[in-house]
Parts: structure tokens; sequence; C-alpha cells
């Protein structure tokens, strides 16, 4: 059973927005989360946001996601009772170049180094799932494997 | 000999009462009767009753009574119980009766404007709902049905806790425009006294795969009603969003 409120989805929306407006980790062009900045290369992990439903109804992700969901495996085998290693906001705000503004732009990668107690195998899969804001779950995203090096 | 009662030396009115806030009660009060016309106090085995009355005509015309042959020195009254016209003059005057059947005559007029209704402001609006929940779907079977939650109302929008005894419903509404305009609400349910309502979103006709926002109004046993809570966003009976596609890692430098 899922469940939310308003007043969770507020601060839910404010904390991811400043999660990832907090440190950058020198990953590109999305903010990025917290946690000590990597140094050196990073590995950043990028998809594309679904746009339709399960039914194949069209969907605006940036007004009908609310986050995703990394999940991280020893291997690609995702179950429904993994636990997510981190969430990310489907959509972040950013400061326009005069910084005035907030701009709100879809989210579509993030620094893996920066996921909390990572294990310290050499090779690790990852997966997601988006979130809608009714707290729907999308099926796991194809497995990666990330190679760390 | 005939004794007759002295007149009654005063008559007016003492107080004010507002109760409950749409009726009032005024008193009358008078002073007592203790001697004959001709000042000889009345015998101390003899008792006083008194029968009060009020009437529109300064000569104490048609009267009516407020009350008859009690022995306090006042009374109370209803003015709009009476019959009373709100703005009018009216007279009023008493007599005192001895046991022994010996009456006064009737005491001066006493004229009184009978006061316009004001009208006592209403209670404050109870406080909206607040923490709004949805939980579901909570049934297993093909049509889903969901429950919406909130936390109880117990004081007015100003802070001041509900007296004991006032009694909270609530009207809750889903609309698809975001401001909750009120042309744009629809019932889902009414009058409910718990804190929960289920639904069913195909039911209540909402839209698949359409935002929608669900919001609470209380209201109070007075019929005073609260503001709209915030509404939640919700996004009706949509089958969940695909995956992320494309996934990749990158190394960034």
């Amino acid at each position: 059973m899922k469940r939310f409120t308003g007043l969770r989805m507020l601060l839910g929306g404010f904390a991811a927005v400043l999660l990832l407006l907090s440190g950058c980790g020198g990953a590109g062009d999305t903010p990025q989360s917290v946690g000590p900045t990597p140094s050196g290369p990073v590995s950043v992990v990028a998809w594309t946001p679904p746009t339709t439903f399960n039914d194949n109804a069209p969907m605006d992700p940036e007004r009908d996601l609310d986050y995703y969901e990394i999940y991280v495996r020893k291997d690609p085998d995702f179950t429904d009772t993994d636990q997510p290693a981190i969430q990310v906001a489907a959509v972040a705000g950013t400061l326009s170049p005069d910084g005035l503004t907030i701009v709100r732009s879809l989210v579509k990668e993030f620094t893996l180094e920066l996921i909390p107690s990572l294990p310290a195998d050499p090779q690790l899969y990852i997966s997601m799932r988006a979130v809608g804001i009714d707290q729907q779950k999308s099926a796991f995203m194809a497995p990666l494997l990330w190679v760390r090096s | 000999m005939i004794k007759v009662a002295k007149h009654l030396l005063w008559i007016g009115i003492l107080s004010i009462l507002a109760l409950p806030a749409f009726a009032e009660t005024r008193t009358i009060s008078w002073n007592p009767v203790t001697t004959y016309t001709d000042g000889t106090p009345i015998e101390a085995v003899k008792t006083v009753s008194y029968t009060s009355y009020w009437t529109t005509d300064p000569g104490l015309g048609s009267l009516t009574a407020i009350a008859t042959a009690i022995t306090a020195t006042s009374t109370t009254f209803d003015p709009g119980v009476q019959g009373m016209t709100r703005g009018g003059t009216v007279y009023f005057t008493a007599k005192a009766v001895l046991n022994t059947g010996e009456e006064s005559a009737l005491s001066p007029a006493y004229s009184w404007v009978v006061p316009v209704v004001t009208p006592s402001p209403g209670p404050p609006p109870p406080d909206a709902p607040k923490n709004i929940g949805l939980n579901g779907p909570v049934s297993s079977g093909g049509t889903q049905v969901w429950r919406l939650t909130w936390d109880p109302v117990t004081a007015y929008a100003n802070d001041v806790p509900l007296e004991a005894g006032r009694t909270v419903r609530y009207t809750v509404y889903w609309t698809d425009d975001p401001s909750l305009s009120a042309g744009s609400l629809r019932q889902l349910a009414s009058s409910v006294s718990t804190t929960a309502v289920e639904f069913t979103p195909v039911a209540q006709q909402m839209p698949v795969n359409r935002p929608a926002w669900l919001t609470v109004r209380s209201v109070l046993d007075t019929g005073t009603a609260s503001p709209l809570a915030a509404g939640i966003k919700w996004v009706v009976a949509n089958a969940g969003p695909i995956p992320p596609v494309g996934g990749k890692i990158i190394k960034k430098y």
C-alpha cells in the first residue's frame, strides 16, 4: 500500500531539490547529490525519463513524476524486495544564468559515487525505478553493469 | 373603610440579559409596596403580590400581563415572545394586590423603546483540515478504492479550541483545477463525521492519467465552514510510469 501526504510531498520536493543542489561533484549538466565530493573521474548513470504510463497513455515527467529510486546489487537480479540505495528528485530547480529565477528541469543523471555505503566490489549492477507523484512505481530499468576502477 | 394599597413607587428596566444568542431576556423590576396610600404600613400578616403589564398605549389601555400575582419584585420577559414591535415604544405598569383582595391602582407608565435586534456575530470558521493523506488502493479487486484521510479539526481558524460538544463534519472534493476554484470542485462526500473517506476514481468519473487535486473542508454544527484545505495532487487511476530508458554509465572528469 502506498501513502503520501501533501506535506510530505512538499517537504520531499524541497529536500530533493536541496539535496541535488548541495553538491555538484563535477558530474555534468544536472544538479547532483549530497555527500563528499568525489575526487578524480566519477561514474555517472544517465537515463531518459519516461514519457508514458504502462498503459501507453502519455505522461509529462515534469508534472507526473516525483522521484527516481536507484538500486545497487552485486548481481543483476533486482527484485521488489530490494531497498533503494538513494532517491533522486525527478525535477530539480536551478538558478537561471542571471540568478534571478529558478528554472525547473528534468533530472537525467546522477553521480554514482555519491551513493552512501556502496559495497567495495569492483563491479556492481545499477538499476532504477521511476516513482509517480501518486507513488506508483515503475518496473526496474534494465540493469547496468558498473565497473569501478 | 376600604384601604387601597399605595401606588407602586418605581418601575423600570434594570438589566438586559441575552440568552442565548438569538433570544433575549429582559428584566423589569419595581420597589416593594409596604404601605397604604395614606402611609400606613401594611400589616405584617398580609402578603403583597404583583401583576405587571405592558401596552403600546401610553394611556395604559389594552394591557397585556407579563407576570401575574407574583410576590417577587421583578420579572423577566422576552420582547419577541411578548410580541413587542422592534423599535417601537411600549409602556410598563404594575399593580399590587393584598392577599385580602385589596388592589392598588396601576403604577405610572414606564416607557421603553424595544431595541432593534443586532445580529450577534457568528462564530469564527473552523480550522481547515490538515495533513491530508491518500492511501491505496485499499481494495484488491478489479475496482480500485482509495482512502483519503485527514487530521480531525479541533479548533477554530483563529486557533481557539472548539468548545466541548461542538461537532465538526467534513465535505470532501476533487477537482482538476490546481487553484481549487469553487466552480471546479466536485463533491466526493459530504457531511462526513469521520476523518476518512473511501472513493472509487472510476465511479467519480475522474479522468485516467490526469492530475486531480483532493481537498477537504470542515463544517461546524453551526453551519460555518472552513476554507479549503491545501489540496494534494494525484494522478488518477494511472497504470504507473514505465521505467526510465536508455540507461548508461559514463565516466566524467
